[in-house]
């Protein structure tokens, strides 16, 4: 191959790639300028603090990020009376996700002494909520280091290459904080009816051993790294009206070994607010707490447990 | 491996790399190596099936070569088709074939029960079986010598490029090649990797992105109508079109910058005049293959009208049933063979009629027209090869002007804008092909201008490509 044609295209790869990373810090630069607060929006860089202590972090799934949604983040610090910082990760975010985001918490040398885990049994099933899960880095503004530790996690490449894409969409280049401040809408029974279409969704890969093991040796992982920075990790299962998880035992299994090994804290509240009847206006969906919710868990169930006190 | 996954991205840069550092006399058991590499991402064990039924058409070959004798000769070429058509056939036909005797013997109301074969269907298995055999073929025909190098005859079949989707290759053609010496020729790298992104640009912004309200409208078409029917079917057209000739593309590129030529599968077949046209055009490799080993044998155009009728109709439901093992196929083949038989037998009335009504033929507007009316009717027999089921194309083709239901799947109109100008773009540069003076004053132009253009194309790639790793199409046939 000649030395000259591999110069020009050495080039050529190299002007492109200048000219997309700069388009990405740009357009990063300019929607980090819009004053974001953690109940506004889903990304967690948008409004990752610096040197900072706070009395709490909260990571799981959905279910952990609806303590933060549409006002929902005030309400939980007012109740608590803490200053609380909410890296869950909705949309199905698994443990490498949650991973990543605390990750990130402790590089920019932040601290705290808790961390509530809202934990999930699907997250351990499939690649599609872990390394293929491209909706949490897509709502992520461009870094270089956040890109590296994507690769260190081997995330699929269209996670990355969405990361990078997304940046230079309309809709994310003019997206607004959500000014949104209560979440209203209450589960329908119809909604209720359809538990094997939802358990068909999260469980795309059935429940294999084998996935589970690896996505544990993560959680276990992440536990600690919490520990190497002082900081307690408290895991709680999230109230549903269908109670029952697919592949649960094998969850409380590893919670009870994790307990036993690091000595975090576990609590099981997946069937504490079964009752359709009685909290139906509790919840925005079978498996999601709306404000009703999150305001009646937090101060029966969050709140004591954060005074180590009996729920 | 995918042409369209990060996988290639690394692949094909270090394949180009090691061969051109190599000397020549090296250079294809490189070659070699990359394409067994390339087939086995996909599924390592069913490489030792690709190597034994070429080591049959190698050995027949050769066999075939030692001889003069026509009866031997017969002998040998009827073991090398028996053996490809029979993998063929276990694999790719044999549950249809079961499926169809078990339908068949219950309607006779006949109690019997067939076997049912769980394989899984070889990657490019139509493809590399019609290669094999025009080698056989044109062995038993004295238009080549056999090849003594078993290596080089296992490149011929395997040779990466070509291997899962064509261009399905003649030795005459491409087994000299790999004797050939070539040299690193810059022009000719840029050519072939010019091709490649304009493949990359088919497959990845219009065939992916087609292809999700496609599926929208095909799975589950007792949901939707006539305007649904219609859009979806002509954004299949085109959908399977950029995909298959995306393929096409990448696969002459990247063959060319290795320096080998591969034949042209595509020629702009929605310019096609007739349906006769459209063949000439559309998946050329194909149509040439059965040209020459199905319809002249049988007899070509040079036997009586219902015998000639009866040629078409037989290679086009073959040609069907090459495509896939279901009778939405054999419909879609057969409705090709009877465009063809019936614009043979009405030609010359046609012909007749329109120099009686003193219709300028060669007029924009009849040219127009011609090629508006074929490209319906090319659309309408996609409807057969799209259908997941005779019963869905059924339905789909008998609600293609009932227009009581407008819905249609949930795209926002951003995804119309997309679809629809980015199909425009393809076919305005294809049209512009036609202009051969036009690329050379592009190719003239300053680097600055012709590397922005690439540049652009692929940005447009990035920003509005479908990544999902969508599988070509045609890799299942």
């Amino acid at each position: 191959m000649t030395k000259q044609f591999a110069l020009k295209l050495g080039a050529f790869i190299s002007i492109n790639l200048i000219v997309l990373l700069a388009a990405l810090y740009l357009s990063s630069f300019y929607v980090q300028r819009k004053p974001y607060k953690n109940s506004q929006t889903d990304s967690n860089l948008l409004i990752m603090p610096q040197r900072s202590a706070v009395d709490l972090v909260i990571l799981g799934t959905s279910h952990g990020r609806n303590f933060a949604r549409k006002g929902n983040h005030e309400r939980v610090e007012r109740i608590l009376g803490q200053r609380v910082l909410n890296l869950s990760v909705g949309g199905g975010g698994g443990i490498i996700p949650g991973k990543i985001a605390l990750d990130t918490f402790y590089e920019n040398h932040n601290t705290t002494p808790k961390i509530v885990y809202f934990i999930d049994s699907f997250v351990f099933y499939s690649r599609m909520w872990n390394e293929e899960n491209d909706r949490f880095a897509q709502r992520e503004p461009f870094s270089l280091s956040f890109l590296n530790r994507l690769v260190q996690y081997q995330v699929d490449p269209n996670v990355i290459r969405n990361y990078c894409r997304e940046k230079l969409n309309y809709k994310w280049l003019t997206g607004k904080p959500d000014t949104d401040r209560i979440m209203r809408k209450t589960v329908t029974p119809d909604e209720v009816s359809r538990k094997r279409q939802l358990e068909d969704t999260l469980y795309v890969d059935k429940e294999s051993a084998f996935a589970f093991q690896r996505y544990a040796a993560k959680l276990e992982e992440l536990v600690a790294e919490a520990q190497i920075h002082h900081s307690n990790v408290i895991f709680v299962r999230p109230p549903t009206l269908y109670g029952k998880e697919r592949g649960e035992n094998r969850l409380l299994l590893l919670l009870e070994q994790l307990k036993q090994k690091y000595g975090v804290e576990v609590y099981d509240y997946s069937k504490s607010m079964l009752s359709y009847d009685r909290f139906y206006q509790a919840y925005e969906d079978p498996v999601h707490l709306n404000t009703n919710g999150v305001i009646y868990f937090t101060e029966r169930y969050l709140k004591p447990i954060l005074k180590n006190e009996k729920p | 491996m995918l042409f369209n996954s990060i996988e290639f991205l690394f692949f094909f840069p270090l394949v180009v790399w090691v061969y051109f550092s190599l000397s020549h006399q090296t250079r294809w058991i490189w070659l070699l190596l990359a394409s067994c590499y390339f087939y086995m991402v996909w599924n390592p064990p069913y490489i030792l099936l690709l190597l034994f039924s070429s080591s049959i058409d190698y050995l027949a070959a050769l066999k075939m070569g030692q001889t003069a004798d026509k009866t031997k000769k017969r002998k040998y070429l009827l073991l090398s088709i028996l053996s490809n058509l029979g993998i063929l056939f276990t694999f790719k036909y044999f549950n249809f074939f079961t499926d169809n005797l078990k339908l068949l013997t219950s309607s006779l109301g006949l109690q019997a029960s067939f076997p049912t074969l769980k394989l899984i269907l070889p990657l490019g298995i139509s493809f590399y079986t019609f290669q094999a055999l025009s080698y056989a073929i044109d062995v038993y025909r004295d238009k080549l010598k056999p090849e003594r190098n078993y290596f080089k005859f296992a490149l011929y079949i395997l040779f990466f490029p070509q291997l899962v989707a064509g261009p399905i290759e003649r030795s005459t053609h491409l087994l000299p090649q790999f004797y050939k010496k070539t040299l690193f020729d810059e022009a000719r790298v840029i050519s072939g990797l010019r091709l490649m992104l304009w493949g990359l640009f088919q497959k990845l912004v219009i065939a992916d992105n087609l292809s999700a309200f496609v599926q929208a409208v095909y799975g589950k078409p007792t949901a939707y109508a006539a305007p649904a029917f219609i859009l979806a079917t002509y954004f299949f057209a085109f959908q399977i079109y950029c995909d298959f000739a995306g393929y096409s593309n990448i696969a002459i590129g990247s063959a060319r910058v290795l320096g080998f030529d591969l034949m042209k599968n595509f020629d702009r077949p929605y310019f096609a005049t007739s349906v006769t046209d459209f063949w000439r055009r559309w998946h050329i490799s194909l149509s040439t293959w059965f040209k020459d080993y199905l319809y002249i044998p049988l007899g070509g155009n040079r036997v009586s009208i219902p015998r000639w009728s009866f040629n078409i109709l037989a290679v086009f439901i073959i040609s069907g049933l090459w495509h896939g093992a279901s009778w939405t196929f054999i419909i879609w083949g057969a409705l090709h063979g009877l465009y063809m038989v019936a614009e043979n037998i009405l030609k010359p009335a046609w012909n007749r009629l329109f120099s009686a009504l003193k219709i300028d033929t060669r007029s924009f507007p009849f040219t127009a027209a011609k090629v508006f009316l074929v490209f319906n009717l090319v659309c309408f027999a996609w409807i057969f090869f799209r259908a997941n089921s005779l019963q869905d194309a059924g339905f789909i083709a008998q609600n293609l002007l009932n227009f009581h239901n407008w819905s249609l799947p949930e795209f926002g109109p951003e995804y119309f804008v997309l679809a629809i100008s980015s199909i425009i773009l393809m076919e305005a540069i294809q049209a512009l092909q036609a202009y051969p003076n036009l690329w050379r004053k592009f190719y003239l132009q300053p680097a600055w201008l012709r590397w922005g253009m690439y540049s652009a194309v692929l940005w447009i790639i990035f920003l509005f490509g479908e990544f999902s790793k969508r599988q070509f199409i045609y890799f299942v046939f």
